[in-house]
């Protein structure tokens, strides 16, 4: 006789439910402080301290609203292909900010976690931080890193990065909005993508393409890190 | 962002009956239906899911979703699948990401040294890392795209010399256009 595990629909209709209540809230009173990534995991956080409920009895009713991560991956080639002709004409330059930006982010996390004296597992873990959930995931999990604390990690980043390229944009005055789309979709991913779309349609475009082609490069370029780390640096 | 989601909220559940009181066409509700946004996330789904099972038993289980897209974009790209009974499907999965993303903050309730010493250094390696990726990204970006401008409007000139005989040449060179 089989029980019916409880947790699955419990926590995923809470989930759902505080996200399109948060996300509603959003819509109405766009502030960069009450996105839904940042009001909801404190509502259910609450809901959950208050429940005395681990966060073991929560993902294993929820990992399936994780796993969706795969075909958001997927859907990812609906923008590229309907944003051809804007790949098509500036590819070179986006292939070349991606590349910079992966190492950047990849060298940059790897310095200053060990100048800090953080443990390998963290050092893993914080080091995919500047690409999109699905790939950051993929590629903290192939170096050895937790990757529940990576998504963690990379929603911090996003949520920081937002904030932060709004300031930087005032600061560099860049007088190409491939640049200015880049610097977001870069460096903050999917909270910078939608910060771009703020700024321009161009911009915002520009950031998605750079978002997805990160994630893309930071996986390519896996292998060699994974080679660096053993060999040389471990 | 938003636009996208508006787009994918104009799901047709009143499309899907065109014809109130006469016979239902069954034709035009199934043309309305796939090109909803449900069916096409059910579609979505369950083909990454297909796909999943096949990695799994090849034993790349981590690229399902990275192979899945580029299966889609060769798909667009050839015409196999058109792009309106993927679109609004692929577009509220985009939209609504952040739902997807809940779960995974949560774990800090299973990491409490976050909370502390270890949590505020790696806000620092946050802050410092992203300033750098993102100064170094548009810097580069924007210094090779002024390279390529530049070099450009000295090829025109030239041309523009070559035809003219020097008659033209007196003037500054061709003003450097706007970056739209």
């Amino acid at each position: 006789m089989m029980g019916i595990d409880w947790a699955v629909p419990l926590w995923s209709a809470l989930t759902l439910g505080v996200y399109f209540a948060a996300r509603r809230l959003y819509l109405r009173m766009p502030r960069l402080w009450n996105t839904p990534l940042l009001v909801a995991p404190v509502v259910l956080l609450a809901l959950m301290l208050a429940a005395h409920v681990s966060y073991g009895d929560y993902i294993r009713g929820t990992h399936w609203l994780l796993a969706m991560l795969g075909p958001v991956t997927v859907a990812f080639a609906v923008p590229i292909y309907e944003q051809r002709a804007l790949l098509r004409r500036y590819w070179p330059v986006l292939l070349l900010g991606a590349l910079v930006g992966s190492v950047v982010s990849l060298a940059s996390a790897w310095l200053l976690a060990r100048f800090l004296g953080l443990s390998p597992a963290l050092q893993a873990s914080i080091m995919p931080r500047s690409v999109t959930t699905p790939f950051a995931v993929t590629v903290s999990d192939g170096l050895g890193g937790l990757p529940d604390l990576t998504a963690a990690l990379v929603i911090a980043t996003g949520l920081c990065g937002a904030a932060l390229g709004s300031g930087l944009l005032r600061w560099l005055k860049l007088r190409s909005s491939v640049a200015r789309g880049a610097l977001f979709g870069m460096g903050a991913h999917g909270a910078g993508v939608a910060r771009a779309h703020e700024i321009g349609a161009q911009e915002g475009t520009v950031a998605g393409l750079v978002m997805i082609l990160a994630g893309l490069m930071n996986l390519a370029l896996l292998p060699l890190v994974r080679f660096l780390l053993r060999h040389y640096l471990g | 962002m938003q636009k996208i989601s508006r787009l994918a909220r104009r799901s047709p559940v009143s499309s899907l009956f065109p014809n109130q009181g006469g016979k239902p066409d069954w034709r035009a509700r199934w043309a309305a239906c796939r090109r909803g946004a449900p069916f096409q996330l059910g579609l979505l789904v369950g083909s990454w899911y297909l796909l999943l099972l096949l990695a799994r038993w090849l034993g790349v289980a981590q690229l399902t979703g990275v192979i899945g897209m580029l299966a889609l974009w060769l798909a667009l790209v050839h015409g196999w699948v058109r792009l309106e009974y993927v679109r609004a499907g692929a577009n509220w999965l985009i939209a609504h990401m952040l739902l997807f993303f809940i779960p995974a903050v949560l774990v800090i309730l299973d990491h409490r040294e976050l909370l502390g010493w270890t949590g505020l250094k790696l806000f620092l390696i946050i802050v410092l890392g992203t300033l750098a990726v993102m100064l170094s990204t548009a810097l580069s970006i924007e210094w090779c795209l002024r390279l390529a401008r530049r070099r450009q409007a000295a090829r025109r000139w030239r041309h523009i010399r070559q035809q003219h005989g020097g008659g033209a040449a007196q003037g500054n060179p061709p003003h450097e256009g706007g970056w739209q």
